[in-house]
């Protein structure tokens, strides 16, 4: 919040001349997206503006565009898996060849080394799997260390592209998007299963 | 002009938002149980409540203003509670908490759920005013604190193991009884003996004001374990009526000697196992023939809820306790604590 403070005075900008807000709302750290996500919609809600919700691999894919190419963003899902998402540019836009998964981040590695054409990978568990990059011959490329980061202003450029679409929503509406589900509800489950 | 303030509530598995008027008056108290969410563990899932928390704290704040019939821009300050309790359910109110200060342009006030607890039978007495002796009883805490005035607080003392309702809920499990057991163990006692079965009564390091409870309620594990193996069946009525009793017990001698030793007129009960009226009634009835005045919550403000919040963020506005939007969750505040 001290930040937000910062930000607008740093732009020059009213909190008024808001139109929308826009939003990582995940996979990632489940705090870290329900810190975010709350204040996102609480303050849309209080300005009684919309909110756009950006999936957190889309933005990062967002972050390294080409002319025509692959891109894959990894974050990481904890145990050596990864979250992993298959992006393609195609004529300055950006299209989801496979939406997200978790998987370890061996096969998700081979997965993407068996892809048609060379993919680029963005993303915190790039820095990780180094090693497993590297040793595919240029099949899965690294993206240079200003592109691995997730950053705002790609959640507000594709949040805007996103508005103009009209997915914006009420901000009661918009809602983690966690892909993994509780722990105990997996235990839960698992507990059913085997008494079956 | 009146001072209006919008508490929030989210330190466990209620969503709550309220609206408080002067500190006394509840325009609005909206409350959003999760307890189906959790039954079927047994307890509260922590990452279930927080998920639950980020659906429900909006339409539950928004509902709060509408009933109260204010808009943000009416509000004075916005209290919420940032520990104890559980990290991440903290988290969610105290991030919509900050958001709504930064956009109304409002002080924003750190609340301690407990100290939030001892306040709430003001909302239900306007002429309770400190000082007095608060005891406050729930499924996380139990607790005894002299209030000296509306911003001075001691701790005198507190449980070294279980709270008296973890022992409820504990004694409700192995009764068989569903979650969450405090009411069923209460309902089950009604119909059965108090002084059928005598409960060892624990004071925890006589002379303090101390409790303990995780004895008692091994001695009913014992008690019903040593029964099947004889062969015998309890009665579980008498059972839960003799646990009751006891637990009731202990609470009453403790609160008796922190009334003398403070020099106070009136006890004042609150958190979820204020809502027990054995310990109610049995609490009112020792104060009166010390010479006590006792005081309790509706039993509404006695669960989790936002009005106490909102209620003791009124008296830390008075007193210019404002936090400002660093303002962060702790899990483990204890009383009294820095902010
Ligand atoms: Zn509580």
């Amino acid at each position: 919040m001290p930040q937000l403070e910062r930000l607008f005075s740093l732009a020059g900008a009213d909190t008024a001349e808001v139109a929308a807000l826009a939003v990582s709302i995940g996979p990632g750290s489940f705090t870290g997206l329900r810190i975010g996500l709350t204040t996102a919609k609480t303050l849309a809600y209080a300005w009684g503006k919309t909110i756009v919700g950006v999936p957190t691999l889309e933005a990062l894919a967002y972050g390294c565009p080409c002319a025509d190419g692959w891109v894959a963003a990894l974050l990481d899902a904890q145990k050596g898996r990864v979250y992993r998402a298959i992006y393609r540019w195609q004529a300055g836009r950006l299209c989801e060849v496979s939406p997200v998964e978790i998987a370890p981040a061996t096969a998700v590695v081979a997965e993407l080394a068996a892809l048609p054409a060379p993919v680029m990978v963005v993303g915190e568990s790039v820095r990780e799997h180094r090693a497993l990059i590297d040793a595919t011959n240029g099949r899965v490329v690294a993206a240079p260390e200003a592109a691995l980061m997730p950053r705002a202003a790609a959640v507000a450029l594709l949040g805007y592209e996103k508005w103009r679409q009209g997915s914006a929503v009420r901000p009661e509406e918009l809602n983690p998007f966690y892909v993994r589900r509780a722990e105990a509800e997996e235990l839960w489950e698992r507990r059913l299963r085997e008494q079956a | 002009m009146s001072v209006l303030v919008l508490g929030l509530e989210t330190s466990c598995d209620e969503t709550s938002a309220a609206v408080i008027e002067d500190g006394r008056k509840i325009r609005s108290n909206i409350i959003a149980s999760q307890i189906p969410v959790h039954q079927k563990y047994g307890g509260v899932v922590p990452e279930l409540a927080s998920r639950r928390h980020v659906e429900d704290v909006i339409p539950v704040i928004d509902q709060a203003l509408s009933v109260a019939g204010v808009g943000l821009a009416d509000l004075d300050a916005v209290g919420v509670t940032y520990g104890p309790g559980l990290v991440g359910a903290l988290l969610v109110g105290v991030a919509a908490a900050k958001a709504l200060s930064f956009a109304a342009s409002i002080p924003l006030i750190g609340v301690h759920h407990l100290e939030g607890h001892m306040f709430a039978p003001l909302l239900t007495h306007p002429e309770l005013a400190p000082p007095f002796v608060g005891l406050i009883v729930s499924g996380g805490h139990t607790s005894l604190v002299h209030v000296r005035d509306y911003s001075s607080f001691q701790l005198l003392g507190q449980t070294r193991d279980d709270a008296a309702g973890e022992a409820f809920d504990k004694v409700a499990r192995v009764l068989g009884l569903p979650y969450p057991g405090g009411p069923h163990v209460e309902a089950l006692a009604r119909s059965g003996n108090p002084t059928a079965i005598r409960f060892p009564r624990s004071f925890a390091g006589d002379g303090t004001f101390e409790f303990s409870f995780s004895g008692l309620k091994s001695a009913v594990i014992n008690v019903l374990h040593t029964a099947s193996q004889r062969g015998e069946t309890l009665v579980a009525a008498d059972v839960a009526a003799s646990f009751q009793a006891a637990v009731v017990d202990i609470l009453a001698e403790k609160a008796l000697q922190a009334l003398q030793q403070c020099k106070v007129p009136s006890l004042v009960l609150s958190g979820g196992v204020a809502a027990n009226s054995c310990l109610r009634n049995e609490l009112e009835r020792r104060c009166q023939s010390a010479g006590f005045r006792f005081y309790s919550p509706d039993t509404v403000l006695c669960t989790d809820n936002a009005a106490m919040i909102g209620c003791r963020a009124y008296y830390q506005l008075q007193a210019g306790d404002i936090a400002d939007l660093r303002l962060n969750a702790i899990p483990s505040l204890p009383l009294g604590g820095k902010r």
